[in-house]
């Protein structure tokens, strides 16, 4: 339905050491503890210091948070949600010097919300690297009303803005870390496809 | 692609900064203004002297807002093809000469959050027009400037007196020096190094910025290798079906040029690749640093800006 590849989709890989760095810095959520103990145990003692910030939620119980805080990194942080996490994580990057490698494991609207973070302390792609994990859900950019709809699963969903139902395209923004949504039916009005799950 | 057009310019002001440096400033002969120009743009300035044309590139440094005259400021190099020694000796007011439109292959990087400037000698040259551009934005920054005295640092006394607590001299007479290491330890994310000086210093604050943690995207450097003097030879041009013959003071740039041709040309310092030339037969003595090491054991391109061949004869697919 979307036809070729869109160029703004971003395409992942799993996270590796980058030996570059100097300060590795791991801020993950839920699922996304798995990537950080897998990546934490291949940093295997590289040069410089690590420090991990994570928020077992929605992961029930937090078994990965008790896993990772049994790391011997220089520091680890366990936050009681996302929020939280998003909330402390401009003053640790105020207290990073360059040198300092960015690794981010979470569902992909987290990976980007944390990257804008990044971004907005001067880091670029080449000190940031990302990995999603879990459902393919897509926060959706309303591109009539401007409103963000979370968690998107399907490839025609409705606004949280305005109600209108939406195609969800390919079209990602990494400033909004948000997929663009677009009136299903403007060219044929009433021809609405089916919903189909979206693509990882 | 052709040369770019020059800009017909005269020799409006001239003063002594240093004992080997002057500073000259440039009115566009016919009165109209002056292309718009970023801070660490250079031009081109060619020099008529009798049959002879000398083409150098200096940087801008004047506010980058003043588009009624360049100025640029020439370091005296005693054993050189002689284009900086003819302008202190013989440009004076009134003086023609032809600039090249100004272009930056050295800019400020608008995203950093803080600037780290190095500047080694004459190096200091892009970075005057970089402070101007620094204040009006009102960013964060640094400058460490490192010379052989302070009679020989130009502008120092300027840059102290505007910006005590952001300038930091290291006269090498008096045993100081830059320590790119300690200078880059403990930078706050988002900074960007720019360094313009001697190829040591340029090469080691690179290694320091490599060691420290630093990814490539945020480490900025800008040299103008001047072509040495070298051998002569002879280059053919094999398309052509001509043979140039190549002084020993002469670039193989300027060769092609005195024989009417009209090489792409933009730094005139093995830096940017515009001159970039197929090489069809002959070894080459590399002086750039836009090649990579690859391409140069291959032997199959030249910048004829500043290198030459190392044998006595070249083929060039021009």
């Amino acid at each position: 339905m979307q036809g070729p590849a869109i160029k703004s989709k971003p395409s992942y890989s799993p996270l590796a050491p980058d030996p570059g760095g100097v300060h590795h810095l791991l801020v993950g959520h839920g699922c996304g503890g798995e990537a950080l103990i897998r990546l934490y145990r291949a940093l295997g003692g590289p040069r410089g210091s690590t420090e991990i910030h994570y928020a077992p939620a929605p992961v029930p119980a937090g078994e990965l948070g008790a896993a990772i805080a049994g790391l011997d990194a220089e520091r680890t942080e366990i936050y009681g949600s996302v929020d939280d996490l998003l909330a402390v994580l401009p003053g640790v990057l105020e207290g990073c010097a360059m040198g300092t490698r960015l690794y981010v494991a979470g569902s992909e609207t987290f990976l980007w919300r944390i990257t804008a973070i990044g971004r907005a302390f001067g880091m670029d792609d080449d000190e940031i690297r990302r990995e999603p994990c879990g459902p393919a859900a897509r926060r959706v950019y309303c591109v009539h009303c401007k409103a963000i709809t979370d968690d998107v699963r399907t490839t025609v969903a409705e606004c949280a803005g305005c109600g209108m139902t939406l195609l969800v395209r390919d079209h990602f923004s990494r400033r909004l870390a948000a997929y663009m949504g677009v009136k299903v039916d403007a060219e044929v009005p009433g021809e609405i496809p089916g919903p189909e799950a979206l693509d990882p | 692609m052709m040369a770019s057009a020059t800009i017909p310019v005269r020799v409006a002001e001239v003063d002594r900064i240093t004992p080997l440096v002057k500073r000259l400033a440039l009115q566009p002969s016919d009165g109209v203004s002056l292309p718009a120009f970023s801070g660490g743009s250079h031009v081109v300035v060619t020099m008529q002297r009798g049959e002879g044309v000398h083409r150098n590139p200096y940087s801008l440094i004047g506010p980058p807002g003043d588009r009624s005259r360049y100025q640029i400021a020439v370091l005296r190099v005693e054993r050189s093809r002689g284009g900086s020694v003819f302008l202190h000796d013989h440009a004076g007011i009134g003086t023609a000469l032809q600039i090249t439109p100004p272009v930056n292959l050295f800019p400020l990087i608008g995203q950093a959050r803080k600037h780290v400037l190095v500047a080694g000698g004459i190096g200091i040259t892009p970075f005057l027009a970089h402070l101007d551009e620094l204040r009006r934005m009102g960013a964060r920054y640094e400058l460490h400037y490192a010379a052989r005295d302070l009679e020989h640092a130009a502008f120092a006394d300027r840059l102290l007196a505007e910006d005590p607590g952001r300038v930091r001299l290291y006269p090498s007479r008096q045993g100081r020096r830059i320590e790119p290491a300690a200078l880059l330890a403990h930078q706050p994310l988002g900074t960007h190094v720019y360094v313009c000086g001697p190829g040591p210093m340029i090469e080691a604050v690179v290694a320091a910025a490599r060691a420290a943690g630093w990814p490539p995207s945020h480490v900025h450097w800008e040299r103008f290798a001047a072509p040495g003097p070298g051998r002569p030879f002879t280059a053919v041009l094999a398309r052509s079906r001509r043979s140039v013959l190549v002084r020993g003071d002469v670039s193989l740039l300027e060769a092609l040029e005195a024989d009417g041709l009209q090489p792409p040309y933009l730094c005139r310092g093995g830096a940017c690749g515009a001159c970039e030339t197929a090489v069809l037969a002959g070894e080459v003595e590399h002086g750039d640093h836009y090649l990579s090491d690859e391409v140069k054991a291959a032997h199959t391109r030249i910048m004829p800006c500043v290198s030459r061949a190392r044998g006595d004869r070249i083929v060039l697919d021009i």
